[in-house]
């Protein structure tokens, strides 16, 4: 694969950078090199997950439109997208009309979306809701520690990398809660800017010597603080240098979305990225906020695809949406939309299979609230992912009863 | 208490490690004053003042008795709701972070600073989320009786949580009756909060929930409420008519129940008698203590000390913590310099440390919540683990940026969004040269990149998105001269060694003074000397351990 030639090129000009500024290679960055010179690596080798969270309970309904369904417009009357505005993918459904970017990826064969997606028993508040989609548990059990904080602790032990997730945010998701922090979380790259220069960076440095001491919380604190010193080479310099091949629009959401595709392309050591796209509760006065929103989780993903696609890394990166809850199928009386249960999911990149996947939701057969009857576990998405993309164990980090979701992932 | 103080080579090293531990950090006169007394003395001098001293006035905003204002009935019009909701909405968020600041304050100021610790450390024992909780007015109920009962009678505490409004939210016991007990409370009651995994079984908890069964958040006994009616099914947090916790006899189960081997017509009392009788109980706590305060306890001797103590002192906390600051385990080579501090210990240790003049801003919550300790919104019903948890690339970078907040006022970099400024949540145009137009006529400053625009106030908003109303993120200001109380040091050496002595618990290495004086060096000025002496030590890993 040329992704590979091109990584040890990378590694090796990574490697001497730091060398000539005087810095021993650490050694996760030589192990890094020499896994990603063998061809026979585990299905995990140097696979990449991006993480897109739709905080507040998107309205899936009104992202991909049942034009074809009476009921949808009985119940939306202000709310819903007009038959004509909707950019229709097949004779019964089609995206909100600022999602033309998009659909272009539709068109392209490079999407893949689940409908119908929830869970039994759904929990209505966000509190509770986003920790059940953050730990991956079922509804009836808390568990505390995130689906990928229990995958980094199973799976991940060998790796030394400092920045095996990384997040961009203000606090860490619990997705990520484990027995270690694993996942590194800024609001941006000049989180690792050490204000005066490598003065400070060689004060840094001597500060942090890697012998062994008498005390091993010391000697932790030291290790972190290399590891954290290196991750900070590296993030600076993929923002500084490496290109990307597409405009992304100038705001929190695009932007992060570039970040990351600049550091996959560059080829850190992160398996896991997270970016959040916030402000999709809509209670009242929907119409043009959420448009607001779509259209820009539609331009960031279709920048994000087709950039990682031009770079050569789209085969190596899946990406996958996800929300805590959809919206209630009827509209308020405020213009808005209160919680609802289930709801859509889009993925693209690495071995999803693009297209439509799940029945539809059936508008005719809500439960007695009036909320969508999920038909798809979200559990099984997640076990599909850590199976076949990461090469993980799902009855391990999800439990027993666990199953994939077939067609999902190739 | 008859008990047998083993013997400990008390000394200034104790007594400064004493204080670095309970106190935030190690305030100097302080070690002087302890030092010169006996160690068992110092230790009755720390727990006797956080047992009486004065507790705070509590913020302007906590009514009695607390009204709903978003009481939702059947006749409310939808505009009146909206109107209501986005108000108390508003004011929740407000409340929060009023009660943040008001709390880190008090830890700051506090003339005994083990009350606040113990505060802190029973917050993320019995722990609640304003995320889920929302009504501020009961969060601040809640931290009240963590301090009032902080180092006092563990029976007394339990039974308060148990019937405490915002845990009662936070663990569905307000909704829990005859007919359907819940079983959140009393599964955390035996894991988490009392007995620890293991020393409990699931019939256990399932009659606990039984015995639990029936309370309920009203307005006071006698209170006039309105003759209106609710729709059922309305949520919860529409329909409280108060914040006051009774017993509803027609929903609670009566009939007998077995619990940890005892069987009765248990109610909440009976419940948090057993569970305080059982020896785990005392086991359990002990050790949560020992890790809290950082004792490294070979082979459980010192948990069985602390935790006998407990039980025959009717199970006092004070007790428990008199074993554990007098125990040779505490003092031991092994329990120096090797726990990770917290971020709030690291602030109000540093603000206290430093002599600084420090306004608790919402900058620095957000600081502190990106540092992962959020007042009042734990990660989880857990807590704070602690200990090398708090500890990753990121936020070990962003407590080294810590000295640009001590030393400049400054927002630490990387605290900011990405991105642009969204102006109006408004879709761009498909046309580029129309979308170029409304793009270039947003602000071209590299913007807060704040989505909050899109957001009407939603719920669970505690205070901590956006950017808030006017004033600068951070207010500290560091004096060096105030530092040394006028009396500033010339030269670097000098310089080092005073300011080592305040931020530091144990002398510096010999690489991280010679680092250090190096930095003074590069300067001529004492004050800069003293900045960046500051900044450097700041930036090692030894002043993250105490």
């Amino acid at each position: 694969m040329t992704s590979i030639r091109i990584s040890r090129r990378r590694v090796l000009q990574q490697a001497s950078a730091l060398t000539s500024l005087g810095l021993t290679i650490p050694a996760f960055l030589t192990g890094t090199a020499q896994a990603l010179e063998s061809n026979g690596r585990g299905p995990s080798g140097e696979r990449v997950l991006v993480l897109v969270q739709l905080a507040g309970g998107n309205d899936g309904l009104n992202t991909l439109v049942p034009y074809a369904d009476d009921i949808y417009y009985r119940s939306r009357p202000k709310l819903s997208i007009a038959k004509d505005d909707v950019l229709a993918i097949d004779d019964y459904c089609g995206f909100h009309s600022e999602m033309y970017a998009i659909k272009e990826l539709w068109d392209a064969g490079l999407l893949s979306m689940v409908q119908n997606v929830g869970y039994p028993n759904p929990d209505l508040s966000h509190f509770r809701s986003t920790e059940i989609w953050e730990t991956g548990s079922p509804s009836d059990k808390n568990w505390t520690s995130g689906w990928l904080g229990r995958y980094f602790d199973n799976e991940c032990k060998g790796n030394s990398s400092p920045l095996l997730a990384l997040q961009l945010g203000d606090r860490t998701a619990q997705t990520f809660s484990g027995e270690r922090q694993r996942c590194v979380t800024l609001s941006n790259p000049d989180l690792f800017r050490f204000s005066g220069g490598t003065e400070t960076m060689q004060d840094l440095r001597r500060l942090h010597p890697e012998n062994k001491s008498t005390n091993p919380t010391l000697d932790f604190m030291r290790r972190t603080g290399n590891g954290m010193l290196n991750a900070s080479q590296m993030i600076v310099e993929a923002v500084k240098n490496q290109r990307t091949t597409v405009d992304y629009l100038p705001f929190q959401f695009s932007q992060s979305l570039k970040m990351v595709a600049q550091l996959i392309a560059a080829e850190v050591p992160t398996r896991v990225f997270y970016v959040s796209l916030t402000g999709f509760d809509h209670h009242a006065t929907q119409k043009m906020r959420h448009a607001t929103l779509l259209q820009e989780l539609s331009e960031g993903l279709s920048s994000f695809v087709r950039d990682l696609k031009q770079l050569g890394h789209l085969d190596r990166t899946l990406v996958m949406t996800f929300s805590e809850f959809g919206r209630r199928v009827a509209e308020n009386q405020s213009e808005g939309t209160d919680h609802g249960t289930a709801n859509l999911m889009f993925l693209s990149g690495g071995t999803s299979k693009s297209g439509l996947h799940g029945p539809r939701p059936d508008l005719a057969a809500l439960d007695p609230v009036g909320d969508l009857v999920h038909a798809i576990d979200f559990r099984s998405i997640y076990a599909s992912v850590l199976k076949q993309w990461l090469g993980a164990d799902p009855q391990l980090l999800l439990g027993p009863d666990v199953a994939l979701l077939p067609g999902l992932l190739s | 208490m008859n008990y047998r103080f083993p013997h400990v080579a008390w000394n200034l090293d104790c007594a400064k490690h004493l204080l670095s531990r309970t106190e935030f950090s190690a305030d100097e006169k302080r070690v002087q004053a302890l030092s010169q007394m006996s160690m068992e003395a110092a230790v009755e001098s720390i727990l006797t003042l956080a047992q009486t001293a004065p507790e705070p006035s509590p913020p302007s905003w906590v009514v009695a008795p607390w009204v709903n204002t978003e009481r939702r009935f059947t006749d409310t019009t939808p505009d009146e709701f909206r109107k209501m909701h986005g108000s108390t909405n508003g004011r929740y968020a407000r409340e929060t972070a009023d009660l943040r600041r008001w709390w880190l304050q008090e830890m700051v100021t506090t003339q005994t600073p083990l009350r606040e610790m113990m505060t802190l450390f029973w917050h993320g024992h019995f722990a609640s989320s304003i995320g889920k909780v929302l009504v501020s007015q009961a969060m601040f109920h809640q931290n009240e009786k963590h301090r009032q009962h902080g180092v006092g009678n563990f029976r007394t505490l339990l039974r308060e949580m148990t019937r405490d409004p915002a845990m009662m939210i936070y663990l569905d016991l307000e909704d829990s009756d005859r007919t359907k007990p819940n079983e959140n409370y009393a599964r955390e009651l035996y894991e988490l909060f009392a007995l620890g995994i293991g020393n409990y079984s699931q019939s256990d908890i399932m009659e606990t929930a039984k015995a639990l069964s029936g309370l309920v958040l009203d307005a006071p006994t006698g209170a006039l409420k309105p003759a209106r009616v609710t729709t059922p099914d309305t949520n919860r947090r529409f329909t409280r008519d108060g914040i006051t916790t009774r017993l509803d006899p027609t929903l609670h189960d009566d009939g007998v129940k077995t619990v940890l081997g005892r069987k009765g017509n248990f109610g909440v009392d009976e419940i948090v008698d057993i569970a305080v009788e059982q020896k785990a109980c005392g086991d359990f706590l002990s050790a949560k203590l020992i890790a809290y305060f950082g004792a490294v306890d070979k082979g459980n001797a010192l948990r069985d000390r602390m935790s006998t103590e407990f039980r025959k002192s009717g199970y006092e906390i004070g007790a428990m913590l008199k074993v554990l600051f007098t125990s040779p385990e505490f003092y031991s080579e092994e329990s120096r310099l090797c726990l990770i501090k917290s971020p709030i210990v690291m602030v109000v240790g540093s603000a206290r440390q430093l002599s600084l003049e420090l306004e608790p801003t919402p900058g620095l919550f957000r600081y502190l919540a990106a540092l992962g300790q959020e007042l009042f919104n734990p990660p989880n019903v857990k807590g704070w683990p602690g200990g090398e948890s708090w500890i990753g690339a990121g936020t070990l970078a962003l407590r080294y940026h810590f000295a640009d907040i001590v030393l400049e006022s400054k927002e630490p970099p990387g605290m900011d969004s990405m991105g642009r400024d969204r102006g109006r949540p408004v879709p761009l145009p498909k046309d580029p040269v129309e979308r170029k137009a409304m793009l270039d006529r947003f602000s071209n400053s590299r913007g807060q990149g704040d989505s909050n625009m899109m957001e009407e106030e939603s719920e669970g908003g505690s205070g901590r998105r956006g950017r808030g109303p006017s004033g600068p993120p951070f207010k500290v200001e560091f004096s060096p001269t105030r530092l040394f109380n006028g009396n500033l040091p010339e030269s670097s050496k000098e310089i080092v060694d005073g300011v080592a002595a305040r931020l530091l618990v144990s002398s510096p290495s010999g690489e991280l003074r010679t680092a250090a004086v190096q930095a003074a060096d590069r300067y001529a000025a004492p004050e800069e000397k003293v900045r960046a002496v500051v900044r450097l030590m700041l930036t090692s890993p030894e002043y993250q351990l105490c």
